[in-house]
């Protein structure tokens, strides 16, 4: 009985430390109970109070921290873990400010979901336990197939229940894998798992099986090759905010799990192929997103083999691993954010005007030609060319990548810095597509209309991804101070 | 003021002019001309300024004989217990890149005054061309090899609209393969360059890797049993390392050469490039190829330089030999000058592989002297192209009796290309040959073969710029469509053509001006490959 009362005790104390996300939680019902009040009006209003939630959830997630874990052994947190979390919030607030038609911002509970979204990413890095962080990573999944029928077009719909049916299948191998894991070592919590897998189980076919159906699930969060068959559809039938939020959001949170997973368990040491599994899956990823996207005719599809591709390059920096492999891997996540939603911004301004199909772009370029330069500033980016951040972010993660080769020189490495360097000739083709409609190609179909909020808007993007190659010190010094450890 | 940051003038000057001409109304075209003309006169007035400032007598090859150097720190990337990665802005001259330069000054004027019969979207067309004219400058110029590829792979952006808006019909499908041609080469080098500075520190010991390019030239430098260091035992695909690492960055230098078999992209980017782009590309830009062969290839892997110098050399030869043979049986002008451009480049690597000292200095010269040649070259095929949108050089013959003058400018090209005593490309090739032989003879690296068929290449050359000469120019005045305008050549145009020939022949005659500049640098640049590789391979041998 007294050691129940310490526990709850425990846990009570723990929601100190997880003030933002309590924020988030009463902010979301705040905006369903809304909804009922003024149906559906108050579109406006709705955004600005979601705004200032999410304002005041970022300012508190410095007032009482602790590192190291906290909720009897549930979640842990570190001064790291909390910037990333502040970073998720920033994020949130960038599709508040997305165009759209009414229809979606007069809907509460399109508010609600995207914060459960944003709550359920912050839980997943910091869960501590993987029933933990099956939860939180549901949380999100689950919203995010609601999310992708929003538009309310068959085609969303057809999508939604494709993601779903997709989804819940992986969701399915992924608990598998947990149970097995379970069975193995008795727990759930990852310390205890890194204990038990270190002392007895290296190597154990039992344990491999169990951590592959485990990152199976994995990778259908991340998106990745050959568990992306969802993305092309739901990124094309999502409305566009949405799909700039989850082309990121999930990703980022799932990246950062797997890497403290990765980190702290030790698993490459222990499991047989880790790293040379995650190099296929790379590589594939790499060459399915990137060769797919060449045959794209649909903004958004394009995208979403490009954000495929993308995801290959990020898990370099997990394959990489050290301190060198973690901050590469998050200056990566936020360069990448940068390029997605200001990519997507730019889609969903062209979509005001009815365009989304590449085609429908040319000549659009001459009659505003600041809007398709900075456009193209966030295409120079995607592709990794300087002077963009996009360019920084694949040095820091392929040097990060060398230098785990020094360490331990393994051929399968080279071959993927080889062939993920080279890679980026080959999205080159496919980015350079948007530009060359715009600017090189003539004769327009269609209109353009672009306002100086969108401009201003894509600006702060752009500027951000060149100031970040002139300065990426800016950023990496601040994930230099923070400590990844727990 | 300038005197202290006279090349970070010089870099920059064109962005400034961007910058003016973004406040000028779209429809003022002309003063958008002229602030382009008036950037690009201050600039060849810098040029000018730097190499007077030039002291060509300081001796050797590295940190030491760099002058007019300017040296800061730029970013400056903590991580964790690795260390530090710090780049630096680093900019200096020696006597490998002070003539190009001055190549760059003298291209960049006439390929504006070239320019000024552009009428399609003429703001966007300068202000990519001052940006172009930036990065050319500011490759030219960094010592810091992340500031070098900055400017390298910065430049194909500008290229790519210039010849896809500006080009010819098949704009499209050259612009894309230029890019993706030279990206991929400046992707193998990027390859290398993380290598590199994960490799080599500022400090020996230390743990602030460095990117600067000078710190990479000596074996301390290099952390004790990193990937590229000399100690390292690893190999990949049976090649070691630094070989490895030697073979990428050549390769990627030579998609930019352009070397055979990776040059196919060069004549479609020409055939389908306005004539300005083209002066540029190969009065210029081909010419940052053959550069980094010099400041990153060789200097950075000397012992490279006399394993594979051998296939350096037959590779030179190939391009002599090949090119000249396509360019025999080209049908557009433009094309036969593309091909002709390979093969000279072909010299380059040549002259460069013999590690002599005449063979160096003639390789420095060609670069310069096929700079000024060619550029002419383009502008006359130029002169008949905007008069006649065709370059096909069956549908012309006898254009003296109609065209003296033109035809008067194209002979001495000709003649300066084809490598006539008198003309710089002479004393170039000329010096190339000497120091192949002598490398043949004296050291082990080259055979006596290859300046043999150099030599053949010469022949060949003459023989397709004469057999051109003879078709389009001697015979029966005809031309296919009588409707075409058949003028002489206009005020503009001479201010091309006599400046560039003029030119070709100035330095023909005083060769010293341009090799007396570099002389000292490739003396110590020599010294330092054939010292420096043979410790290193003494090294690696172990």
């Amino acid at each position: 009985m007294n050691q129940v009362g310490t526990q709850i005790q425990q846990l009570i104390l723990g929601f100190s430390y997880l003030l933002s996300e309590v924020i988030i939680t009463v902010g979301a019902i705040l905006v369903l109970i809304m909804q009922l009040i003024v149906k559906e009006k108050g579109e406006l209003f709705k955004r600005l109070f979601t705004i200032a939630v999410l304002a005041v959830a970022a300012l508190s997630i410095g007032q009482q921290s602790i590192d190291g874990e906290f909720m009897i052994g549930l979640l842990w947190q570190s001064s790291l873990l909390r910037i990333i979390k502040a970073l998720f919030i920033g994020i949130a607030i960038v599709v508040f400010v997305f165009p759209n038609e009414k229809k979606l911002y007069n809907q509460g509970e399109y508010y609600f979901l995207i914060l459960m979204v944003l709550l359920g990413a912050m839980l997943v890095i910091q869960s501590a336990n993987f029933l933990v962080f099956y939860i939180a990573v549901e949380l999100v999944s689950i919203s995010s197939y609601v999310l992708v029928v929003f538009s309310f077009r068959p085609k969303g719909y057809e999508a939604g229940l494709k993601y779903l049916l997709f989804g819940a299948m992986s969701s399915g191998i992924m608990l598998y894998g947990m149970s097995l894991i379970y069975g193995l070592t008795g727990s759930l919590n990852i310390p205890d798992f890194s204990i038990a897998i270190i002392s007895q189980l290296s190597n154990s076919p039992w344990l491999v099986m169990a951590i592959v159906l485990f990152a199976i699930g994995l990778l259908f969060k991340l998106a990745m090759a050959p568990m992306h068959i969802w993305a092309p559809d739901a990124y094309e039938a999502g409305p566009t905010p949405v799909v700039g939020y989850i082309s990121v959001l999930p990703k980022a949170s799932v990246f950062i799990f797997a890497f403290a997973l990765v980190m702290y368990t030790g698993i490459p040491s222990v499991s047989w192929g880790w790293n040379q599994g995650l190099s296929v899956v790379a590589i594939t990823s790499m060459f399915i997103g990137n060769l797919a996207a060449l045959r794209q005719t649909n903004l958004k599809r394009l995208m979403a083999y490009s954000s495929i591709a993308h995801s290959g390059f990020i898990i370099v920096g997990l394959i990489a691993g050290g301190d060198f492999g973690i901050q590469s891997l998050v200056f990566y996540l936020v360069i990448y954010a940068l390029m997605n939603l200001g990519m997507f911004y730019f889609i969903a301004v062209l979509e005001q005007s009815g365009i989304n199909q590449i085609e429908d772009l040319s000549g659009l370029g001459k009659k505003n030609i600041g809007f398709s330069i900075l456009g193209l500033v966030i295409l120079i980016a995607l592709i990794g060319l300087p002077p963009t951040a996009g360019f920084t972010a694949k040095l820091l993660v392929f040097s990060a990548l060398w230098e785990s080769y020094t360490k331990n020189p393994e051929g399968y490495l080279m071959w993927l810095l080889g062939i993920g360097v080279l890679n980026s000739a080959l999205s080159l083709f496919y980015y350079l597509k948007i530009p060359y409609q715009m600017i090189i190609k003539e004769g327009s179909k269609k209109r353009l209309s672009v306002s100086r909020t969108n401009v201003a808007v894509l600006t702060f993007f752009s500027i951000l991804i060149l100031i970040f190659f002139f300065k990426p010190d800016l950023l990496l010094n601040i994930l230099n101070q923070t400590s990844f450890a727990f | 003021m300038i005197g202290d940051h006279l090349l970070t003038t010089l870099i920059f000057l064109p962005l400034l002019g961007a910058l003016v001409m973004l406040f000028v109304p779209t429809d003022k075209t002309i003063i958008i001309r002229f602030v382009a003309l008036g950037t690009m006169l201050l600039e060849l007035l810098l040029t000018l300024l730097a190499v007077s400032s030039f002291d060509s007598s300081v001796i050797g090859y590295g940190s030491e004989s760099l002058q007019l150097v300017e040296k800061m720190p730029w970013i400056d990337l903590s991580i964790g217990s690795f260390g530090s990665l710090l780049i630096q802005y680093f900019v200096a001259v020696d006597g490998l890149n002070i003539t190009l330069v001055l190549l760059s000054g003298i291209i960049l004027l006439i390929g504006v005054i070239s320019s000024w019969n552009i009428q399609k979207q003429v703001k966007g067309y300068f202000i990519l061309y001052m940006i172009l004219s930036t990065s050319i400058m500011g490759c030219f110029l960094a010592i810091d090899m992340f500031l070098f590829f900055l400017f390298f792979e910065f430049m194909l952006l500008p290229m790519y609209f210039l010849i896809g808006i500006w080009g010819g019909k098949k704009r499209a499908y050259a612009s894309i393969k230029f890019y993706i041609y030279t990206l991929v080469g400046s992707l193998l080098i990027l390859i290398v360059m993380i290598g590199l500075s994960l490799s080599v520190v500022e400090v020996p010991g230390g743990n602030i890797h460095t990117f600067n390019i000078m710190k990479m030239m000596s074996p301390e430098n290099y952390l004790s049993g990193s990937v590229l260091s000399l100690d390292y035992s690893g190999s990949f695909l049976g090649w070691d390392m630094r070989h490895l690492a030697f073979l990428l960055v050549f390769l990627g230098f030579a998609i930019k050469l352009p070397a055979v078999p990776v040059h196919t992209w060069l004549p479609d980017a020409h055939v389908e490039a306005p004539t300005p782009i083209s002066v540029i590309l190969a009065g210029v830009l081909l010419k940052i190829g053959g550069y980094g062969f010099y400041r990153i290839g060789y200097t950075i892997f000397p012992e490279a330089a006399q394993t594979m110098g051998w296939w350096i050399g037959l590779f030179g030869v190939i391009a002599i030999i090949y090119a000249a043979m396509i360019a025999l049986a080209q049908s557009n002008l433009k094309r036969l000058i593309a091909y002709s451009s390979v093969s000279h480049m072909g010299f380059v690597m040549l002259g460069m592989a013999s590690l002599t000292i005449e063979g160096n200095a003639g390789a420095i010269l060609q670069l310069f002297s096929h700079g000024i040649i060619s550029a002419l070259l383009f502008i006359l095929s130029g002169v008949l192209y905007d008069r006649t949108d065709n370059l096909r050089i069956a549908d012309y013959s006898g254009l003296a009796s109609k065209l003296p003058h033109f035809t008067v400018a194209m002979v001495i090209a000709f003649f300066a290309a084809l490598g006539l005593p008198g003309f710089s490309g002479f004393i170039a090739e000329f010096l190339i040959l000497a120091g192949a032989f002598d490398g043949a003879v004296h050291g082990s690296i080259l055979d006596h073969f290859m300046p043999v068929l150099g030599l053949l290449g010469l022949v060949l050359g003459a023989a397709y710029f004469l057999w051109t000469l003879q078709k389009m120019f001697f015979g029966q005045y005809w031309v296919r469509d009588k409707q075409w305008k058949m003028s002489d050549l206009s005020v503009r145009e001479y201010l091309m053509i006599v400046p560039l020939a003029l030119m070709a022949l100035l330095f023909g005659i005083f060769p010293g001006l341009i090799l007396d500049l570099s002389n000292q640098t490739v003396i110590g640049f020599v010294e330092f490959v054939q010292q420096q590789g043979d410790v290193n391979l003494s090294i690696l041998n172990k």
